[in-house]
């Protein structure tokens, strides 16, 4: 289909199916890009509260070479567009803090939102970033909470409990706030203001602690926020 | 401490893109309850001041006359343009996009796909993606 309003070059493919019958959810899914891998994440679908991942296996530039615009008869070209097998955001042991039990990327009622930080100066926690919303009746019930891999597929190597709780899917972008986290936009839980974390805060070095041991801060609050820390490199 | 953007709020997710020049960032959002307009604006810098830990917007918060949708909408940057999609508002399942030339939001295009839910976009090389929730997850994608 040629869109006038994106340039007579401009060609629609698909829809197309993401080719996996695993591949549902009852959610907005997440999608971003490091430039060269399309990272997608997504809730469960129906009652699975958890959240999934999975990341293209093309080569995107090849796949999509300059000058190569197939018609609409060239679907078979997308067609091998190519995902690796979903994989669960891990579960975390007993995240500092909050009372035990396996707390993992979910369970959550809302779709995850995705960002690629990049290995920039500045940038202490380069990588892709989910960040999720704690489900209704958890203890931590709709808390934001970030994790993030700096080297893809996992571990997923950092959890960092935000200060901050909304009632929707957040929106994410690959810069860090203060050192600490990557900058998030939420709507509030008591009402319809957008809010974002502009928390200004000393930066906190990773403590490296394995096992999602306790934090070494004192609780997470808005004007001490948790700092980050490492699971142990669970798969 | 979380900082609140001045202005209208919503009943959906927030969507957030950083701008092509990588020095800003563009917001966009449902209206609150019945309000399905679109509102927009921009940061004036990527990352909040760092001594007050709050934004500067501008233009403030607007709404762009003729964009609706029942859900939040989605942006990506894409060869230098800021890009936006959303489903159509109640009982509009279709998907329509916008591109933003620097200066005002190009009128809206219809796409094929459907979604019960909001889109979600990503560009990389010289292809934009969008993904949804139709009857199944599906994947579009497009190029210029």
């Amino acid at each position: 289909m040629l869109g006038d309003s994106f340039g007579a070059n401009f060609i629609e493919i698909g829809p197309i199916k993401v080719d996996s019958t695993f591949f549902q959810t009852a959610a907005t899914p997440a999608l971003t890009t490091d430039g060269n891998t399309v990272y997608l994440a997504w809730l469960g679908a129906g009652t699975d509260q958890l959240l999934y991942w999975a990341q293209c296996n093309e080569d995107l530039q090849a796949l999509y070479p300059q000058g190569n615009i197939p018609d609409l008869g060239g679907l078979a070209a997308y067609g091998n567009y190519q995902w690796g097998n979903q994989q669960q955001i891990p579960p975390y042991a007993n995240s500092g803090g909050w009372d035990g039990g396996a707390f993992g990327a979910g369970p959550t009622q809302h779709g995850p939102a995705l960002a690629f930080v990049p290995d920039n100066p500045g940038n202490s926690f380069p990588g892709l970033w989910i960040g999720w919303v704690a489900a209704m009746g958890s203890d931590s019930g709709l808390t934001i909470n970030l994790t993030n891999n700096d080297d893809p597929p996992p571990p997923w190597s950092t959890f960092m409990p935000t200060s901050d709780s909304t009632t929707n899917q957040i929106a994410l972008i690959g810069v860090l706030s203060a050192g600490l986290a990557p900058i998030y936009f939420f709507r509030s839980t008591y009402g319809d203001q957008i809010f974002y974390n502009g928390a200004v805060a000393e930066p906190i070095e990773s403590s490296g602690q394995s096992g999602g041991g306790g934090a070494t801060n004192s609780s997470p609050g808005p004007e001490n926020p948790a700092p980050p820390y490492t699971h142990g490199g669970q798969k | 401490m979380s900082q609140v953007i001045p202005g209208v709020g919503t009943s959906e997710k927030p969507a957030a893109v950083i701008a092509p020049d990588g020095q800003s960032v563009f917001l966009a959002w449902r209206g609150e309850g019945d309000d399905q307009r679109i509102y927009w604006t921009q940061t004036q810098q990527l990352a909040p001041d760092p001594s007050t830990g709050q934004y500067t917007f501008s233009p403030s918060p607007q709404a762009e006359a003729g964009f609706g949708t029942s859900h939040g909408p989605a942006l990506a940057s894409f060869q230098g343009c800021v890009y936006m999609a959303w489903k159509g508002e109640e009982g509009d399942h279709a998907i329509y996009w916008s591109r933003w030339d620097g200066i005002s939001w190009q009128a809206q295009t219809k796409l094929q796909a459907e979604t019960r839910t909001a889109p979600a976009m990503v560009a990389t090389g010289d292809a934009i993606f969008s993904s949804s929730r139709a009857i199944r997850t599906t994947t579009s994608g497009g190029r210029c």
